[in-house]
């Protein structure tokens, strides 16, 4: 198998410059950009705040040539070895053919993010063959779990550890996740948000599907919606080329004020019934235990031991 | 490109047939109502065999949504096929819709908003005529719609110069957008339909094709800055440009809040989003035509030659030059 991972970061170390961006959405207070920068030093690197992330241009940070400014300065200065985002929100998507992917082939660097982000994190990846991370946007580390894994997956060079759903076999488990063909899907990890990551469909940042193990999650939408986006990836042809589904947490989605809307399992599980593709529902994927996961690198994906293991390291 | 087929023209006596492709009717009186209208133009109707199935938002499962639209368009009797409404899920039936089938007896589809992901999939495969205009749910709605949904399926003559409704069944919910975001003078085959269909369909072998045309667009219950990852989808994917000119049409609930999803604290008005994403196009672009999901639509055949002259503010004139029936 080819790897997708042409190109690799090196590991962070404590002491280790970053760079804080927000590409989307605006931070909806300064002290969420406090905050974050607080969240870094606790992880043991200096933060360096983007010059923008606090202008207001509607809902995002800046117009897109400021926030394509802040996230091509960092991309340039040797001296910054990650970027990370701030916030998640709206509007990752127009930066992507401004980025300077140059920089990023010359000097490779830790880009994370989630949400809506997923565009970033995506469209790098699919440009530069870089093992980009998708995690929580920094606002969205709410648990000590979330930063353990973050800190984890940036910080080390060997294979990270598996990612599990509940295996207690019981009705109380918390989470019971839905299986919706039992198997096992090797390839390379890609995924997201669902709705940024076909907001890059018909583009030249369009993922690539061919024997991936596709992992999908959103929030705050009603299933309807994400069943037009889910669809889009059966109908382009893209699903039955992917090796394995695990689909994530979709928080506070559903029928959102609406009163016949079928539930993300009943709608999304006939294509993946058909097409034979091993999957699994309510993977812990997102949500506030989300684990930093890295973009490209080849993992394997058991269905019935609702296990995602990292077949190889993603960083130097 | 195929050689574009005009469907036969409706005519008194005709028989509607009608299918549910996506979502179902909201209740069965209202669909009854409907009826008596057909009746009233003189048309005959006759029912797809699953017309009344649910399952959750959709009309049934895709396997009996799929067996009625293949039925109704092969029936012999059947003049126009005729969705029940739009709501979610013709895209799910794409990829098993045949297309020679519908080929083969070409005939008038109309419909709007969800009923988007049928007319441009089959204009585009089968080079057929389809039409943008009311469903069965609200072809009578306003005067004003019925009025051109007549226009457009039984007359001899192409629609000519399309007006703005009448000033008193003008109820618009706020003062109603009239912008032209780019001036000048554009020709072309008419395509297009609910942006989020178009976006839903990028990527997929029914991605729209826009070169050389006008292309329209509208929405209802989109907040801002999703019709700006759209837009900036469709302009990334090169649709805007291509184009030879642009129509956004009246755009309902489309304010901030509005459609109680991922609704944002901060946010740009839709009027700005669009300056900011279409504005900077070499072709003209207005903003305000009522062929949307208000009340009072105009009805626009797909593959027809149509003008739009923006090229004074003032004096923004929409045409359809070419008769859209055989």
């Amino acid at each position: 198998m080819i790897s997708k991972s042409a190109l690799k970061a090196k590991a962070l170390n404590p002491g280790d410059r970053v760079g804080l961006v927000a590409p989307g959405g605006r931070p909806y207070k300064p002290s969420v950009v406090s905050r974050a920068a607080r969240l870094i030093e606790d992880l043991g690197f200096v933060p360096v705040v983007g010059e923008y992330v606090l202008e207001v241009k509607g809902h995002s940070a800046g117009s897109v040539s400021q926030r394509v400014e802040d996230f091509n300065k960092f991309l340039a200065d040797d001296s910054i070895s990650a970027l990370f985002c701030i916030s998640g929100g709206f509007g990752g998507l127009a930066l992507l053919p401004h980025l300077d992917f140059g920089a990023i082939q010359r000097h490779p660097k830790v880009i994370v993010g989630g949400g809506e982000n997923t565009t970033v994190v995506l469209g790098i990846h699919a440009k530069t063959g870089l093992t980009t991370f998708h995690g929580p946007n920094l606002e969205d580390v709410k648990t000590e779990k979330c930063f353990a894994s973050l800190k984890s997956a940036l910080t080390s060079n060997t294979n990270l550890s598996p990612v599990m759903a509940d295996t207690v076999d019981s009705a109380w488990s918390e989470n019971h996740s839905h299986v919706a063909v039992q198997g096992i899907g090797q390839g390379h990890l890609l995924g997201g948000n669902l709705t940024g990551l076909t907001s890059m469909f018909g583009t030249e940042f369009e993922p690539d599907f061919d024997g991936a193990v596709l992992f999908l999650t959103d929030h705050d939408e009603r299933n309807d919606i994400l069943d037009r986006w889910f669809t889009t990836i059966y109908v382009s042809g893209q699903l039955e080329k992917t090796k394995a589904v695990a689909l994530g947490y979709f928080d506070n989605c559903g029928n959102k004020g609406s009163f016949n809307i079928l539930s993300i399992e009943d709608l999304f599980s006939d294509r993946l019934l058909e097409l034979n593709i091993p999957s699994i529902f309510d993977f812990p994927i997102a949500g506030d235990f989300a684990p930093t996961i890295p973009i490209g690198i080849n993992v394997s994906l058991d269905t019935r031991r609702q296990r995602l293991e990292f077949l190889q390291s993603a960083l130097t | 490109m195929l050689p574009l087929v005009k469907p036969p023209r409706l005519r008194t006596g005709d028989t509607v047939g009608i299918i549910a492709p996506s979502s179902p009717a909201f209740e069965q009186g209202h669909v009854e109502y409907s009826f008596s209208r057909l009746k009233k133009l003189g048309l005959k109707y006759k029912l797809g065999k699953h017309v009344f199935e649910r399952y959750g938002d959709l009309a049934g499962r895709d396997e009996a949504r799929l067996e009625d639209l293949h039925a109704i368009w092969s029936d012999p009797e059947v003049n126009m096929v005729m969705p029940l409404r739009g709501g979610t899920g013709s895209v799910r039936l794409l990829p098993k819709i045949d297309f020679d089938l519908l080929a083969a007896h070409p005939k008038i589809l109309v419909g709007f908003s969800d009923i988007t992901g049928l007319l441009v999939p089959i204009h585009q495969r089968t080079g057929l005529v389809t039409f943008h205009g009311p469903t069965l749910g609200n072809f009578f709605e306003a005067d004003y719609t019925y009025r051109y949904f007549k226009t457009a399926l039984m007359d001899e003559q192409p629609i000519g110069a399309v007006d703005d409704p009448p000033e008193p069944a003008f109820k618009p919910k706020y003062p109603p957008p009239r912008m032209v975001l780019r001036s000048g003078k554009a020709t072309g085959q008419l395509i297009g339909g609910s942006l989020t269909l178009i976006k839903q369909m990028l990527g997929t072998p029914f991605e729209i094709e826009t070169a050389g045309k006008i292309f329209f667009i509208e929405d209802v219950g989109e907040e801002p800055h999703s019709v700006e990852r759209m837009l900036v989808q469709l302009k990334m994917a090169g649709k805007f440009q291509q184009a030879a000119g642009i129509i956004v049409g009246e755009s309902v609930d489309c304010k901030p809040g509005e459609s109680g999803r991922k609704v944002s604290p901060l946010n740009d008005s839709l009027e700005s989003v669009l300056w900011e994403q279409l504005s900077d196009l070499n072709v003209p672009v207005i903003y305000g035509l009522r062929l949307g999901h208000g009340v009072e639509k105009f009805t626009l055949p797909l593959g027809v030659m149509a003008t739009l002259d923006a090229t004074n503010a003032d004096e923004v004139r929409f045409s359809v030059d070419e008769v859209a029936t055989s």
